[in-house]
C-alpha cells in the first residue's frame, strides 16, 4: 500500500469522527432552539384560540340581552300598556264603582311594571359599556346601591388616566355588580369600599365589604366570581378574593393596560 | 479480551435475529411502505449470518470473499437506496454513488485482492460515499421541523447507527491487514469496539421498527 493511499482512510475517519462531533452539537442545539420557537407558538395560538373564545362569548351575550331588551319593549311592553289602558277605561267608565279603588291599584301596579320594564329593556339594549368610561360605570353601579339604603358606598379613583378596552371593563363591570350584588344578599355590610388605581401599566381594582365574611376553605365565592376569575386570567389579569369570618370580604383584581 | 468478543459476538447474533423478529412483527405496518424493504434488509443480513455460521464453517478461507464481494456491496447498494433515493429523494446522488461503488467493485473483483490495498479502497470509496449521505441526512434531519419529533424518525436511529458502525469501523477495515500484522494488541481492542458497534447498530435498528412511525 503506499504511503499516500494509506493516509486516505485516516484522513476520511478523523474528517467523518469531527463532522460527526458538530453535527451532534448543531443536532442538539437546533433541537432546543426549536423546541423553544415550538412552545412558544402553541402559547400563542392557545392565548389567540382563548381570546377569539372570550370576544365569542360578549358578543353572544350582548346579542343575547339585546333579543331580550327588544322582546321586553315589543312584546311584553305592549301588552301591559294594553293592559293598563284596559284597567284605566274600566275605571272611566265606573261601571263597578266599589272596586274603582282596586282598579286604580292594579293600574298603578301595572304602570309601575311598565316603567320598570322599559328602564330594564333600555339597560339591556343600551350598550353602555362601550360609550362610558369605567369611571363613570362604577358611579352608576354606586348610585343603583345607595337607592337601595341598605349600605354606604364609597368609590376613590386614584388618578385613573386610561380608559379601559371593552373586554376589561366588561369583566371589571360584571365583577363589581357580582360582588355588590352578593353583599347586599349575604353579608348585611354597612359600607362597601370601591377603588380604582392606575400604577405603571397596570390598573388595580378593589372592592371590599364590611360585612359578615365567610370561610373560603369551606365555601366557594359562587359560581359568577368563578366565572369571572376565568375571565379575568384570560385577559393576562390577577385576580385574589379574600373572605374572613366577621371581617369581610376583598376582592382585589390587577388588568394590564396596553 | 477474547472471552469479552466471544460475548460480544454471541451477543450480536442474539440481538441480529431479534432485530430480524422485530421488524418482521411490524412488517404488516410497513408493509405499504418502503420500510417494508428495510424489513427484508435485516431479514436478509440474519439469513446471510446463519449461512456464515453453519455453511461457512465449513469452508473458512471463503469467508472474506463471501463478505468482501456479497454481503458487504449489497448492504452499500441498499443503504444508498434508502439513503438517496427514498430519504434524500435524490435520484441523482443515487446513481452517481452507485456507478462510483460498482466501479471500484469491479475493479476489486476482476484483480481478485490481488492488488491489496484496492480492496479496502473499495471498502473506502463505500464509506466516503455513505458518509455523504449520513451528513446530508443529518442536515435535512437538523433544518426540517421535524427533529421535534425525531424520537418516532426511523432515519434518526438508522442515521446514528450506520454512522456509529461504518464511520467507527473504517479504520478498521481498511487497515485490517497492517494492524493484525503490526499492532496486534491494537486489532484486537479494534474488533472489540467493532463487535460494540455492530450490537449497538442493531439495537438502534430494533428500535427503529418499535418507536418509529414510517413517514412516507
Amino acid at each position: 500500500m503506499g504511503e499516500a493511499e494509506s493516509l486516505i482512510p485516516i484522513f476520511l475517519f478523523n474528517l467523518f469522527f469531527l463532522l460527526f462531533i458538530v453535527g451532534i452539537i448543531v443536532f442538539i442545539q437546533q433541537y432546543k432552539l426549536k423546541k423553544k420557537e415550538h412552545l412558544a407558538m402553541l402559547t400563542y395560538q392557545k392565548e389567540e384560540h382563548h381570546k377569539e373564545l372570550l370576544e365569542n362569548h360578549i358578543e353572544i351575550q350582548n346579542q343575547t340581552m339585546q333579543y331580550i331588551g327588544r322582546e321586553i319593549h315589543d312584546n311584553v311592553g305592549q301588552k301591559l300598556t294594553l293592559a293598563s289602558l284596559y284597567t284605566q277605561q274600566l275605571g272611566f267608565e265606573n261601571k263597578a264603582p266599589q272596586i274603582n279603588e282596586n282598579i286604580e291599584n292594579i293600574s298603578l301596579i301595572i304602570n309601575e311594571s311598565l316603567q320598570e320594564l322599559r328602564e330594564l329593556s333600555k339597560s339591556l339594549t343600551d350598550n353602555s359599556i362601550a360609550s362610558n368610561t369605567i369611571d363613570s360605570l362604577i358611579l352608576n353601579e354606586c348610585d343603583k346601591v345607595e337607592k337601595t339604603k341598605k349600605c354606604l358606598i364609597h368609590y376613590t379613583n386614584d388618578e385613573v388616566k386610561q380608559d379601559l378596552n371593552y373586554e376589561q371593563k366588561s369583566i371589571l363591570i360584571r365583577i363589581c355588580q357580582e360582588f355588590i350584588q352578593n353583599s347586599l344578599k349575604h353579608s348585611r355590610c354597612k359600607n362597601i369600599q370601591i377603588r380604582l388605581k392606575q400604577s405603571n401599566s397596570q390598573l388595580q381594582f378593589t372592592i371590599y365589604d364590611d360585612g359578615t365574611g365567610f370561610d373560603t376553605s369551606t365555601k366557594s365565592s359562587g359560581i359568577g366570581l368563578q366565572n369571572m376569575k376565568k375571565r379575568t386570567l384570560l385577559l393576562n389579569g390577577s385576580f385574589d378574593f379574600q373572605s374572613n369570618i366577621n371581617v369581610g370580604t376583598k376582592l382585589n383584581i390587577t388588568l394590564p393596560l396596553s | 479480551m477474547k472471552e469479552l468478543q466471544t460475548i460480544l459476538y454471541n451477543l450480536f447474533l442474539y440481538v441480529e435475529f431479534i432485530c430480524a423478529i422485530v421488524g418482521i412483527i411490524h412488517y404488516k405496518r410497513l408493509k405499504d411502505t418502503y420500510w417494508k424493504w428495510f424489513v427484508i434488509y435485516v431479514v436478509f443480513i440474519a439469513s446471510v449470518e446463519l449461512i456464515n455460521i453453519f455453511v461457512l464453517a465449513h469452508f473458512p478461507n471463503y469467508r472474506k470473499y463471501y463478505y468482501g464481494f456479497f454481503v458487504i456491496p449489497i448492504e452499500f447498494l441498499f443503504l444508498y437506496w434508502l439513503y438517496a433515493k427514498k430519504s434524500l429523494q435524490s435520484t441523482k446522488l443515487y446513481w452517481i454513488s452507485n456507478l462510483i461503488y460498482i466501479a471500484f467493485y469491479l475493479l476489486n473483483l476482476f484483480t481478485l485482492n490481488q492488488v491489496r490495498y484496492i480492496s479496502s479502497m473499495t471498502y473506502t470509496v463505500g464509506v466516503f460515499l455513505l458518509s455523504i449521505m449520513i451528513y446530508l441526512e443529518f442536515i435535512k434531519q437538523i433544518k426540517s421541523d421535524e427533529i421535534l419529533n425525531f424520537k418516532t424518525n426511523k432515519m434518526f436511529y438508522i442515521n446514528i447507527a450506520v454512522m456509529l458502525f461504518y464511520i467507527g469501523t473504517l479504520p478498521f477495515f481498511a487497515y485490517d491487514k497492517y494492524l493484525y500484522e503490526n499492532m496486534y494488541e491494537f486489532w484486537q481492542n479494534y474488533k472489540t469496539f467493532f463487535l460494540f458497534s455492530v450490537n449497538i447498530m442493531y439495537i438502534l435498528f430494533t428500535i427503529s421498527f418499535i418507536w418509529g412511525k414510517p413517514r412516507v
